[in-house]
């Protein structure tokens, strides 16, 4: 018998039911014949009621084979392969469909108890069906060994950036915790070089920039909120796999999961081929916020100065500025100064004071990348140094470690 | 692909710290193994290496355990990062890794798999509805279906009999978690996290039976089907041995029943039938069992239910069956004795021939 046959054997002739109940009739009564019409072996003169049931029995091979998951749509229940098929089940089938495709998968729930030490005769093709074609299994095991065998790059905190935690708003920590902690596991883009300049830290400029739309933003008491709209997270870090700064920023409104002119900021997406972590100590907690202090981190070569503590993303000013506003009113609440050792070394009006050498004025270092990009916009600076003003007489002072210096003057 | 959903990041992110384990720290076997499955520098092999070794030490059930030292168990190791995913894509890792199992399988090279999610989040959570929120939908990506105290069940094929002939059998699919350790539960604790864990007994015995058959020609030309099918009974003994006569005191969660206390203990066949195929076991029910859980139940709610967190609270069951036919007759006694003479079981015995 063709297959055209054996399938009309069991459906008969005559108009024929939906397709679903057809195909689950022929599953329920010669489930070989289901499993050889799904492996695509009609004849191209069947006719068409035939032709559309091996289409769909096709379809439901590939959602097995595949997963898939069926889900409301304007049309009524849809089965949707991972692959992006579409078909369309009857309302009033949903939950004869959902078991018929749980049963050719294998799965199913059961009243009875006790374990199966019998099992049952299946057929050759019920084994193809299920199991592949077995000149594809070597390859795709080869593929699961891989991802089985890699082992994950580690990302983790500098000590200093750990203690800096300790004077900036808690949003912060929370960030950290939470959502950078997301965006490495499950980056949307990700990117290899930060383009700061020919002249900046190659450690820095060689890193990494992790990019993700974690769902939830934290507040400054550790709560949740929905994710600001319109915005992706970002994780940097440097060539020795230690992160420096994350904040959120504006998305690419024409690249999804993509921060606006990451072209200009960064290298090449980088796609990943092992999995990244970050691995924060488990007494990790957020300080206490402290506006007169700013703080530098060594790895990524800048200082962080919150002026206040209300929650913020992060706008490039230019590639040495980059300014903190807040996530509801846009109102500046900080800024970051990068590329701190060229600025030093390029502006030697900066005054270094305390112990020999060990601190500067944060607005000198401010100042300084307005001298060094005059195209930038006045009014940023002189919000920002107002705001350093206002807050206290003096502006904060930052910490810079001797080697940093040492490094400056040679 | 569709809008994607993060049902299972979510559930993850919505655990609460067991504040319980403060002040009943993890055994040290677990805390040993939480070394390296909790250490984000390790590869997932390194993990499952690691959990398997864990398993063949500590695992209550003697096929699990023999499994594991024989290194015959598949593993879905899902880390931090695929928990991260979304649930279409942490759908289509379990079911590469399931496939692969399953083509392992076919040969005759695994009966177990384990789907582990590891993750420090989850082995420290509270065992409450949100822990069970996030086992019912990681069971819902798996298998299509989650609910709780029902029996959800995979499936396993064989090539048997000289490749002419295929067979499938039905799989359990048991809940196990690092929050059992210490607690009542404790046959299902497990380091690491939450894991579903599938065994099939039947599909074990079944290729034992055809290893020994071709082993010896002799034997298996006179065997027809029916007897070749019902062979995997020698399997019944260690099934019993797993679950163990009752001991007071005992952390164990299921144990064995006198003889008789079942109506279907009444069926043949005699005492010392019996005594041949389960020796110091013939004194207890070879249909039935009792215990505190259901333990074809996939995600039993009791171990979820913070009010029922004793021993003493939880209610006795003793609809616990040993087989799915529910009786094994007179005629399975006999094929089990030809089992028995053709050394079915023996492999089991070396494996864990060291501590018994």
């Amino acid at each position: 018998m063709t297959m055209e046959e054996r399938v009309l054997a069991v459906l008969g002739q005559g108009q024929g039911e939906p397709a679903w109940l057809e195909l689950i009739k022929i599953f329920d009564s010669a489930p070989e014949v289901f499993y050889e019409l799904a492996s695509g072996t009609l004849g191209s003169e069947s006719q068409p009621r035939v032709r559309s049931l091996s289409l769909l029995a096709a379809l439901v091979r590939d959602a097995i084979t595949g997963t898939y998951e069926i889900a409301d749509s304007t049309q009524g229940p849809t089965l949707i392969t991972y692959g992006g098929k579409k078909v369309l089940i009857p309302v009033e089938l949903l939950q004869q469909v959902s078991d018929f495709l749980r049963a050719v998968d294998g799965k199913q729930s059961a009243v009875k108890s006790g374990r199966d030490y019998e099992g049952q005769r299946a057929s050759a093709a019920e084994a193809r069906f299920k199991l592949g074609d077995p000149d594809s299994w070597a390859g795709e095991r080869a593929q699961l060994e891989s991802r089985r065998r890699s082992k994950p790059q580690v990302l983790k905190l500098d000590d200093d950036d750990l203690e800096h935690l300790a004077s900036q708003p808690q949003y912060v920590t929370y960030g950290l915790m939470n959502c950078a902690r997301q965006v490495v596991l499950s980056p949307t883009s990700v990117f290899k070089g930060l383009a700061r300049g020919d002249d900046a830290s190659p450690t820095v400029n060689d890193g990494w920039i992790f990019c993700g739309r974690p769902r939830r933003t934290f507040d400054n008491s550790g709560t949740p909120g929905p994710a600001p709209a319109g915005m992706v997270y970002l994780v940097f870090a440097d060539t020795d796999n230690c992160v420096f700064d994350w904040d959120w920023v504006a998305e690419d409104s024409s690249e999804p999961g993509y921060p606006r002119d990451w072209r200009l900021r960064f290298g090449n997406p980088h796609p990943l081929d092992v999995d990244v972590v970050l691995n924060l100590p488990g007494s990790l907690a957020p300080g206490r916020f402290d506006s007169t202090r700013a703080c530098y981190s060594k790895r990524g070569d800048c200082i962080f100065c919150y002026m206040t503590g209300e929650e913020s993303y992060a706008e490039r000013v230019n590639s040495d500025l980059t300014v903190f506003r807040d996530l509801k009113t846009d109102v500046y609440t900080g800024f970051k100064i990068k590329n701190v050792r060229r600025i030093l070394k390029q502006d030697k009006s900066i005054k270094l004071s305390d112990a020999p050498g060990l601190s500067v004025s944060v607005d000198s270092v401010l100042l300084a990348t307005l001298k060094l990009h005059r195209d930038a916009a006045i009014e940023v600076y002189q919000v920002l140094i107002k705001a350093l003003y206002k807050k206290a007489e003096e502006p904060p002072r930052v910490h810079v470690p001797p080697e940093i210096i040492e490094l400056v003057n040679s | 692909m569709d809008p994607e959903t993060w049902v299972i990041s979510d559930a993850v992110a919505e655990l609460h710290e067991d504040p319980w384990r403060e002040a009943n720290p993890f055994s040290e076997d677990m805390l040993q193994c939480h070394e390296v499955v909790l250490d984000p520098s390790r590869s997932r092999s390194e993990k499952a290496e690691s959990l398997a070794k864990w398993l063949a030490d500590f695992q209550p059930c003697l096929f699990g355990r023999m499994e594991a030292r024989r290194d015959r168990l598949a593993f879905c190791m899902l880390t931090d990062n695929d928990l991260e995913q979304s649930d279409q894509k942490i759908r289509r890792i379990i079911q590469r890794d399931r496939q692969d199992w399953r083509r392992t399988a076919s040969a005759g090279d695994s009966h177990g798999f384990l789907i582990a999610a590891i993750s420090q989040r989850i082995s420290t959570a509270r065992a409450d509805s949100r822990l069970q929120k996030l086992a019912s939908a990681l069971c819902g990506l798996y298998l299509g279906a989650g609910d709780f105290d029902h029996i959800h069940l995979d499936e396993l094929l064989l090539k048997v009999t000289n490749d002419r002939e295929w067979r499938r059998w039905k799989v359990g699919v048991n809940y196990f978690s690092a929050q059992a350790d210490g607690r009542w539960w404790s046959d299902h604790r497990i380091p690491g996290g939450m894991v579903f864990s599938m065994n099939s007994v039947g599909h074990m015995a079944r290729t034992q039976v055809e290893r020994k058959l071709r082993a010896q020609p002799e034997i298996a030309a006179k065997l027809d089907d029916v007897v070749r099918d019902k062979l995997v009974y020698w399997a019944l003994r260690k099934a019993m041995e797993t679950i163990s006569p009752f001991i007071a005191g005992s952390s164990r969660g299921t144990w064995l029943t006198d003889r008789g206390t079942f109506p279907e203990d009444s069926d043949s066949p005699s005492f010392k039938k019996r005594e041949q195929i389960f020796g110091n076991l013939a004194h207890y029910s070879e249909n039935r069992y009792k215990g505190l859980y259901h333990t074809d139940e996939t995600i039993p709610t009791v171990y979820f239910d913070e009010s029922r967190s004793r021993r003493e609270h939880v209610v006795e069951r003793d609809d616990l069956f040993f087989t799915y036919l529910h009786s094994v007759m007179d005629r399975d006694y006999e094929i089990m004795g030809i089992g028995q003479a053709l050394g079915l079981g023996e492999v089991a015995e070396d494996s864990l021939g060291s501590e018994r």
